[in-house]
């Protein structure tokens, strides 16, 4: 940083002079630097706490969903270390075949998001991220008898605490906008891929909590009310 | 009040169209999801897909029930295996235009194993072969028989895929 010239002793300097305000630069470079150093945020630029409202609706009125809080830091503006837990929950019977399906079990992730934002200081935030997610649950499958036209016999279907495990990643990319004081609201669209599933006597699980439904690859998104902290 | 319905117009719209695109669902059940054994015919003597020239009935022993019904031309036939057994003997009855007629008797030894594929599709078994046999006519009694029976697949699913080789032997070498 350096200070104005010394001015002159000319009537028109002493114009210029009079019309300058704020600070000036010796020249454009060192002014970007300086710029570039007041946008800099400190290592450690603080934290926030959320939950997740549109887990919570689809927990509420749809076949499954996650009650799901994260915490996460803020280094520079820019890295957004994050930890997600939450209890996936599905209590669902299929209109046509009587089928059952009931889990309430914890899901954890943890991953990294980043702002692509051009000013890490602006009130919105562009993220991309990614995750990594672990459940490892029980769930009962309750089913009418099945039956076997061809030997007029039938079978049940009852099986109660099988056991899941999986384990899969994320990639994420998501906005938030402060809304008011240190309130934000945000969301994420997230891409997920399978790891790891652990089969049962069944087969596989229907709903993993934290991943949805249980395929090599699954579509989310969350709905996020963010506090600052 | 503008500054905060500005941002929260930039930030819902995206969402709320996202939220849109994850509300389709689709039926997540094979189209085919009848369990079903596949055996598939070759000639003992020249180990090639054989294709019968006489008629061919199946019927499973334990009720009588047809499960191939005098049907001419058969390459392959599929049959369903028993959920709560482990052994199905099915009965093949051959007969020609000339009037004879002969039944062999085909054993599969298996496992059932319950499957559940979503909630979308019935519960269903699954099988696992673990043993195949049969027996055999007098060519005298009618010219095709069965000669010998091998395992190919072992798991009975929904894939309709050659789970058991029947191999049929000929005195006019068809």
């Amino acid at each position: 940083m350096a200070f104005a010239q010394q001015p002159q002793r000319h009537a028109a300097d002493t114009v210029r002079q009079s019309r300058v305000r704020g600070v000036q630069y010796a020249s454009p470079q060192e002014a970007a630097a300086a710029l570039a150093a007041a946008k800099r945020m400190p290592l450690w630029a603080g934290g926030s706490v959320s939950v997740n409202l549109a887990g919570a609706a689809l927990a509420l009125y749809t076949p499954y969903g996650e009650y799901e809080a994260a915490g996460r830091l803020n280094l520079r503006g820019r890295f957004f270390p994050t930890f997600e837990a939450g209890i996936g929950v599905s209590d669902h019977q299929n209109e046509t075949t009587e089928i059952h399906y009931k889990t309430r079990a914890p899901f954890f992730r943890l991953g990294v998001d980043y702002n692509v934002a051009k000013n890490v200081r602006d009130a919105g935030r562009i993220f991309v991220g990614a995750r990594y997610g672990f459940s490892s649950f029980n769930y009962d499958l309750l089913a009418p008898d099945v039956p076997d036209l061809n030997y007029g016999t039938s079978q049940p279907f009852v099986y109660q605490d099988l056991k899941g495990t999986n384990h899969w990643g994320e990639i994420l990319f998501g906005l938030e906008a402060k809304i008011w004081g240190m309130v934000r609201l945000g969301w994420s669209v997230r891409y997920r891929m399978r790891f790891y599933n652990k089969t049962s006597v069944v087969g596989s699980p229907w709903y993993v909590p934290g991943y949805g439904k249980n395929d090599t690859h699954s579509m989310g998104a969350t709905f996020n009310l963010i506090l600052d902290i | 009040m503008t500054s905060l319905l500005h941002p929260l117009k930039r930030l819902l719209a995206p969402g709320l169209l996202l939220g849109g695109m994850t509300a389709c669902s689709n039926i997540d059940c094979p189209l085919d999801n009848v369990v079903l054994m596949q055996c598939n015919f070759y000639s003992s003597e020249t180990q090639s897909p054989l294709k019968l020239a006489d008629s061919l009935s199946v019927r499973l022993a334990a009720n009588g029930l047809t499960v191939v019904n005098t049907s001419t031309g058969v390459e392959k036939f599929l049959v369903p295996l028993k959920d709560s057994g482990e052994r199905d003997t099915l009965l093949l009855h051959f007969s020609n235009l000339q009037g004879q007629q002969a039944t062999d008797t085909l054993v599969v030894a298996h496992q059932p194993q319950p499957h559940f594929e979503s909630l979308d599709c019935p519960p269903s078994f699954f099988h696992t072969l673990t043993a195949v046999w049969a027996t055999s006519h007098p060519l005298s009694e009618m010219p095709l028989t069965v000669d010998s029976v091998s395992l190919s697949r072992s798991i009975v699913n929904y894939d309709d895929i050659e789970n058991i080789r029947i191999y049929l032997r000929t005195t006019s070498g068809r």
